[in-house]
């Protein structure tokens, strides 16, 4: 039997011991608490003391043990809290994560998609037709005169070119507006469509102008379809797009395909633009001649007919002055637009 | 087209200012889309008297004057002019005035009350030219004595700063090229009186002798008329003259041509003034010729002019070049006394043709192009000979008005009915007529032949300066835009049309490419036009669409892949320090086709979707390391919008070389991926590894239509059942075909198969590789167990070894 240790100098190991670490701890426990640690030996050991002393050495013992006791619970409890404490160098939130792609659509595509929202609501549908025309669709049936200067070899890429058959001309398509033409070979009125797309003009690329751009084309026909009707459809469609406080002046303009033919500004208001009125739209009633030539009877029927180009509309929201951005694809000025 | 508010203002009774006019032109149909001031500016500056000239003080060269400007008081103002005397009228800036001219720093020339070497001065004496009057500076402008002190010097002299518009014209308004078109547009809008400056001419009663003037070639030349002046004397024009041409741009030369000018300007009618004793023989002859014809015109400019352009010739030789410009040889000059006045109505056609064939354009020609109305020859011409006996002297001797053809004004009819059925308005018959009447289109009612006709209906008669009025229609829009057509009420009710469902192709691609956006790609728009030199490698002349016509030769083929965009836009952020791109496109592609066509018989247009990586995803982060994107990169973003648009089951993949194509259940070919040559990358000077797919869209929407609703497979409540298999086959051997060869052995209860590890080498024969499959077992009635996956593994194990050569690695 070893010699029992006198309870003052157990009591001053026990508040020095270092338990800083989760294996200290566990040595603590089996040397002084466990069922054959000191303590609970020394309690045992009572019954061979002095019947006087028995009293006096229980008590302390039990103190002794009660402070052991909350001495470990203590240091448990501090162990538990620092070794959450212990971090790594990679253990630090503000560290940027890795790279997560997060995919953008182009500009042109987000004008065009909230241009389409607010036509699908106000019940137009779509309608698609090939960027590759012919004469017919691209100019006769949309009432250009035979000597139109679009017609010459001037602003429109021809692809083939017959100076005695121009009915087999080939050109890329110059506006969307031959898309009503074959929406309305197709289908009988009333007819409600929207039909965007991809146009060419033959210039050369600079920062105003690019060889190709985009529009969207409108057409309702219908019976009893008017100019109020028209407008009433344009000024909604504006003030969904641009803001209903908006200010708008509809003034008269020329087209082959409508009479009357109409053009809409709106005053703008913000960036490098403001205070100017910019022209958005060209519409007009769908003229009587082009309805004959796909054979609708334009006493029967009458419908209004619209065009915007997408890029106008894209450059002024986001204050873009030079078109060529747009097709550049420049990863700094698309991540602009996720 | 430059139109000036001091000119319009001749022809009206009453104008509103500016700004008004700008925009009710605008409203009108005639847009401005710029106004400018020029002219000089004479706020501030009144005529004063000079009552007294002393001596300066203090400067030798100064005097003090004693000046009424109309005030109470007169006012002392410092002069240093030398011709300045006691008695005289001469203009005096008053402070507070600004002086059109600028300092030689660049600052206003603004007048102040002030001191000049110590005498006060309230006011400023001018000269010509620092009134931007003139150009004199060699004393103050001395005024006609009859002036009243304080009276503005712009009321004095008749010298007024002007507006001018700058009018975008649409090319359906030729009536509208001058100065009284615009006015009756304006006078039609408020209601003011039109004032024609040829109304109440007389006429010339003298006739030129017969043959004088002849027109051989009559298609081309509908009328001529001519007027004879002689005697007259060529010099400057008379100041407001002079003014109101410098106004719209154009630059004094002389009396008699600023007045054939003004008159261009003001009816739209262009003049041509012959010096009359340089035609030989006297007389006019208008014609063309079936050869080219050598001709200078009076830009001095020696001209190879096509055959069947018509001239005006003199008795041997062309004189003019009808409608566009005169000939040198005619010219007026500072000696010239005896005139020949030409106004002409040329077919539009023919003078289009000439002008575009020699690349001019001249007010003359411009208007000729459009239309000039050919009832106002010979007013034209009489207006014209008019100013010029007022200010070049002179007498006329004689007129020929020469119109082998005669252009009856059309009678088209108009229903009140029709007319507001189309606008959307009820307007009254008043308001119609009168708008009409005062664009000069007269309107008769036609008697009610309809019994119970209601509304009327007008036979309108159109005036000849209209020729873009054929139909009713454009009577409406007549009335529409003089009525305004912001005043055009909102519809009562709003019809819709039975809305039609959104086309499913419109839909899909939508889908695409928010799948697209949604697998990490950036959206790209790149050009259709390619360079012209790129036709073999995009397919040859039997493939590749070609315009004929490019203005640049880089815009010259049209697009077969979308490819070409995506390595010009990688190469453009390489060059500007990307590190990687991962962009897509959707966009449309064309191919010659010998059968078919898609729209156009011939001509094969597609849209495709186009996905390109190149480069690496970033160029160094902690926790990822720098790696180039791969094939497999690009495979699992196509997978994963074949997944998002839910055809991924309907496709499959086949391999062939080095590329890999996306097939469809019935053998249709919807796409390919491959990795770009280091030609293409070298040529496009791209240096990182490139890769790309390109997919049908056309061919993958009709799989989507196929595609249905299905009903949902249950899932599984037992657990699953896994399985590793590492095989051994020759390298040659794909992996995609052990996949689907363990899927059709295995049956139903095979769910999936991943492959965990590719590997070669180490105790592997050469030309081995193994590949270790990890098998995903589960029944929807039971938990499987070893012994019902055992004979599944043995029948794959015998179907890969029997056509594969496949054995399991020991």
């Amino acid at each position: 039997m070893s010699p029992v240790p006198d309870i003052e100098s157990v009591k001053k190991e026990i508040s020095t011991a270092i338990l800083d670490s989760p294996e200290a701890l566990e040595s603590f426990r089996l040397k002084y608490l466990s069922r054959k640690g000191i303590i609970t030996e020394m309690l045992a050991g009572i019954g061979k003391a002095e019947p006087g002393d028995r009293a006096r050495l229980g008590k302390e013992l039990n103190a002794l043990k009660k402070t052991a006791d909350s001495i470990f619970k203590n240091a448990q409890k501090e162990l538990a809290s620092s070794l959450g404490k212990q971090i790594r160098a990679t253990d630090d939130p503000t560290l940027p994560p890795p790279p997560f792609p997060a995919g953008s659509l182009h500009p042109l595509s987000r004008t065009l998609d909230e241009i389409k929202s607010i036509f699908f609501q106000m019940g137009f549908t779509v309608a698609d037709g090939p960027e590759l025309e012919d004469d017919f669709h691209n100019f006769t049936a949309l009432n250009f005169p035979a000597e139109h200067p679009a017609r010459d070899m001037q602003d429109t890429f021809f692809v083939r070119k017959n100076e005695h058959r121009p009915e087999e001309d080939l050109v890329l398509r110059t506006h969307t507006s031959p898309v009503q033409i074959r929406l309305m070979k197709q289908q009988q009125p009333p007819l409600r469509a929207i039909m965007p797309g991809r146009v060419y003009r033959n210039e050369s690329i600079t920062a105003k102008s690019y060889c190709l751009f985009h529009q969207v084309e409108g057409l309702y026909v219908d019976r009893h379809v008017s100019l109020a009707d028209l407008k009433h459809t344009l000024i909604t469609f504006a003030g969904h797009l641009f803001g209903s406080d908006l200010k708008y002046r509809i003034r008269p303009s020329f087209f082959p395909f409508t009479e009357p033919s109409l053009e809409m500004d709106i005053w703008w208001q913000t960036g490098n633009r403001s205070g100017q009125w910019m022209e958005i739209l060209g519409a007009g009633m769908v003229h009587p001649n082009v309805l004959k030539s796909v054979e609708i009877d334009p006493e029967t029927w009458t419908g209004y007919a619209f065009g915007m180009g997408v890029e106008r509309i894209t450059m002024s929201r986001y204050e873009i002055d030079d078109i060529r951005l747009l097709y550049d694809n420049d990863l700094r000025f698309l991540d602009q637009f996720p | 087209m430059k139109i000036s508010w001091n000119w319009l203002s001749r022809y009206l009774t009453q104008i509103p200012d500016p700004e008004k006019t700008a925009e009710i032109l605008t409203l009108a149909g005639l847009e401005v889309e710029e106004i400018s001031e020029t002219g000089p500016v004479l706020d501030g500056i009144v005529v004063g008297e000079v009552l007294d000239v002393r001596p300066h003080p203090n400067a030798d060269k100064l005097v003090l004057c004693q000046v009424n400007n109309g005030e109470a008081e007169p006012v002392q103002i410092v002069c240093g002019a030398p011709n300045v005397a006691t008695g005289q009228k001469v203009p005096v800036a008053l402070p507070g005035s600004v002086l059109p001219m600028t300092l030689p720093d660049g600052s206003p020339f603004a007048i102040r009350k002030a001191k000049i070497r110590g005498e006060l001065s309230s006011g400023m004496i001018c000269a010509e030219d620092e009134l931007g009057l003139g150009d004199d500076h060699s004393g103050i402008m001395v005024l006609e004595p009859h002036h009243k002190p304080g009276t503005p010097l712009a009321t004095a002299t008749g010298v007024r700063g002007d507006t001018v518009f700058e009018i975008g014209l649409t090319p359906n308004r030729p009536d509208a090229t001058c100065h009284l078109g615009v006015a009756r547009d304006l006078a039609a809008v408020t209601g003011a009186g039109l004032l024609k400056p040829f109304d109440g001419l007389p006429d010339i009663t003298g006739k030129l002798p017969a043959g004088t003037i002849r027109i051989t070639d009559t298609d081309k030349c509908h009328r001529y008329a001519g007027i004879l002046i002689q005697g007259i004397t060529v010099g400057e024009s008379p100041d407001w003259l002079r003014q109101l041409l410098l106004s719209i741009g154009l630059r004094p030369i002389n009396n008699v041509v600023d007045i054939t000018n003004f008159v261009l300007h003001e009816l739209g009618q262009p003049l041509h003034a012959f010096d009359y004793d340089l035609l030989a023989d006297g007389r006019i002859d208008v014609k063309s010729f079936p050869e080219t014809v050598a001709f200078t015109t009076l830009d001095e400019e020696e001209r190879k002019v096509p055959p069947g352009s018509l001239f005006i010739c003199d008795g041997e030789k062309p004189v003019a070049l009808a409608g566009i410009m005169g000939g040198l040889n005619s010219e007026i000059a500072a000696h010239t006394t005896n005139l020949l006045i030409e106004s002409a109505w040329f077919e539009p056609a023919g003078i289009r043709r000439t002008a575009k064939s020699l690349a001019m354009q001249t007010d003359s020609s411009y208007r000729f192009e459009r239309g000039v109305d050919p009832d106002i020859t010979a007013k034209a011409a009489l207006r014209c000979a008019s100013l010029i006996l007022e200010h070049c002297g002179g007498k006329t001797t004689g007129m020929a008005d020469i119109h082998p053809v005669t252009t009856q004004p059309a009678t088209i009819p108009l229903r009140h009915e029709r007319l507001n059925s189309i606008l959307g308005v009820a307007l009254e018959e008043d308001k119609i007529t009168g708008i009409l009447n005062r664009l000069e289109i007269t309107t008769t009612p036609e008697p009610q032949s309809r019994p119970g006709a209601r509304m009327a209906v007008w036979n309108c008669q159109i005036p000849t300066f209209r020729p873009d009025i054929t139909g009713e229609i454009d009577l409406i829009e007549e009335v529409a835009r003089i009525f305004d057509y912001n005043k055009i009420p909102d519809p009562a009710h709003i019809t819709m049309a039975n809305p039609r469902p959104i086309p499913f192709e419109e839909r899909f691609r939508e889908q695409v490419r928010r799948a697209a956006a949604g697998a990490g790609l950036n959206e790209i728009y790149t050009n259709s036009l390619l360079p012209e030199t790129w036709l073999e490698e995009l397919g040859g002349k039997d493939r590749v669409v070609q315009t004929m016509n490019p203005i640049t030769r880089d815009q010259s083929l049209l697009r077969t892949q979308l490819l070409f965009g995506f390595l010009k836009s990688a190469a453009w952020n390489f060059n500007r320090g990307a590190s990687g791109v991962a962009f897509f496109e959707i966009g449309n592609i064309f191919r010659k086709e010998r059968d078919g066509g898609t729209w156009i018989p011939g001509i094969h247009e597609s849209t495709h979707l186009h996905i390109g990586l190149a480069g690496t995803p970033h160029s160094g982060h902690w926790k990822s390391p720098v790696r180039p994107y791969d094939f497999f990169d690009l495979k699992a973003r196509v997978e994963s919008i074949l997944r998002q648009i839910g055809l991924h089951d309907l496709l499959h993949w086949q391999q062939d070389g080095d590329q890999l194509h996306l097939i469809t259940t019935d053998k249709k070919f919807a796409g390919t991926l491959f990795m770009v040559s280091r030609k293409w990358k070298e040529r496009m000077d791209i240096e990182p590894d490139a890769c790309s797919a390109e997919l049908d869209l056309r061919v993958l929407e009709e799989q989507a239509r196929q595609r249905r609703d299905k009903a949902y497979r249950p899932v599984s409540r037992f657990p699953a059942f896994e399985f590793d298999l590492a095989l051994v086959v020759e390298k040659k051997v794909p992996a995609g075909d052990l996949l689907k060869s363990m899927h059709i052995s295995a049956g139903s209860t095979l769910r999936s198969v991943d492959v965990f590890d590719v590997f070669e080498g180490g105790s592997l024969k050469k030309h081995q590789k193994s590949i270790a499959f990890r098998l995903l077992f589960q029944d929807n009635k039971k938990t499987l167990t070893i012994r019902d996956v055992e004979p599944v593994i043995h029948r794959i194990l015998r179907d890969l070894g029997d056509g594969f050569g496949a054995e399991l690695r020991s």
